[in-house]
């Protein structure tokens, strides 16, 4: 590299990496400092969906233009035992959805699950919302094995919609993801599938005909 | 002396009082509703409600409740996993609201009856 042009690019990547930590630097201000791989304590205070029986683990989070902000955790399940038989044992795998209020007040909604889902590591569900002006829509969220380049939801009219990736914590071998669709899309039979870095497709696939046909009460979001 | 046996009185009072509330506390932090081995549960201080699909017969489980502000009915989580060892959860809405009534209702086969919540 010629000297003179040595100068520039050497400023250059000081700038870039300026930017970069400027970036990350808003983006885990926006989310009132917390960041992937922050570990928010557990406490026995009732009242979900800010209650934690344990302590989390936070695998993803972004901030999107219908929801606002969210992030996913991951967690251990806490004993839920009924009539003297266990229903669910502790220490299973979790992973929540959390809505967060605009203005860093208590969340606003959530939604979560427990156990391995024993689909060759691909995992969904979906949380309906609706927005002040009465649209509704279906945030799809799960996670993917760590050797996933894509996620895609699809149906079997042939709609293929590819979601972004989330790179999860050092610690944590998932990949997650989230997606905001418009409330009815897709329609018919439809289901999540992961794909390789070679694009191939293990068949691995969470069907989500049901969650998506018969959905949630919509959550009220983005009000004040 | 008469003071010494007083407050040790007033000490096992306090104790008897705390472990009557912690007793009550813990009746009311949850109650469940069955269908067969499905079970869809209001937890957590009735704030959260659990579904969990634990028949492997292939049929999706859910939970149901009427929450005690508006006396509406809302759906709950599908256990996405089927019967392998877990369970789904939501909050109730509207928040800040409690589950007064719920029940467990398998697809296809039917739902049990609701079950309400009592106060100890």
């Amino acid at each position: 590299v010629p000297q003179a042009l040595r100068a520039p690019v050497a400023r250059r990547s000081v700038l870039a990496g300026t930017v970069v930590v400027l970036v990350l630097a808003g983006t885990a201000a926006a989310a009132g400092g917390i960041s992937i791989g922050s570990i928010l304590p557990g406490d026995d205070t009732p009242g979900p969906p800010e209650y934690r029986q344990t302590d989390e683990t936070v695998v993803a989070l972004g901030v999107d233009p219908v929801i606002g902000r969210w992030r996913i955790v991951r967690y251990r399940s806490s004993e839920l035992a009924d009539r003297g038989e266990v229903l669910q044992p502790a220490g299973l795998p979790c992973l929540k959805l959390t809505l967060q209020a605009p203005a860093g007040g208590p969340p606003i909604g959530s939604r979560s699950w427990c156990g391995d889902r024993g689909q060759g590591g691909v995992a969904a569900a979906s949380l309906p919302v609706r927005t002040p002006d009465g649209r509704v829509y279906t945030l799809l969220f799960g996670e993917a094995p760590e050797q996933a380049a894509a996620v895609e939801v699809a149906n079997s009219d042939g709609m293929r919609r590819r979601v972004r990736l989330h790179e999860g914590p050092a610690m944590i071998e998932s990949d997650f993801w989230m997606d905001v669709i418009p409330r009815g899309e897709p329609a018919g039979e439809t289901w999540v599938e992961w794909s390789g870095a070679d694009g191939r497709r293990p068949g691995e696939r969470v069907d989500l005909t049901l969650e998506l046909g018969q959905p949630l009460t919509p959550l009220g979001v983005g009000a004040g | 002396m008469r003071a010494t046996v007083r407050s040790i009185g007033v000490v096992v009072l306090c104790v008897l009082a705390f472990l009557v509330a912690a007793a009550s506390v813990g009746a009311s932090h949850k109650y469940c509703a069955w269908h067969g081995d499905d079970v869809g549960c209001a937890e957590i201080g009735n704030r959260t409600v659990t579904s969990c699909d634990r028949e492997p017969d292939g049929h999706m489980v859910r939970a149901w409740y009427i929450d005690n502000r508006n006396f509406q009915e809302h759906a709950g989580a599908w256990d996405m996993n089927g019967s392998q060892s877990g369970c789904d959860s939501v909050p109730v809405a509207p928040s800040p609201a409690t589950a007064a009534y719920v029940r467990a209702c398998e697809e296809v086969v039917g739902c049990s009856n609701y079950v309400q919540h009592r106060n100890p």
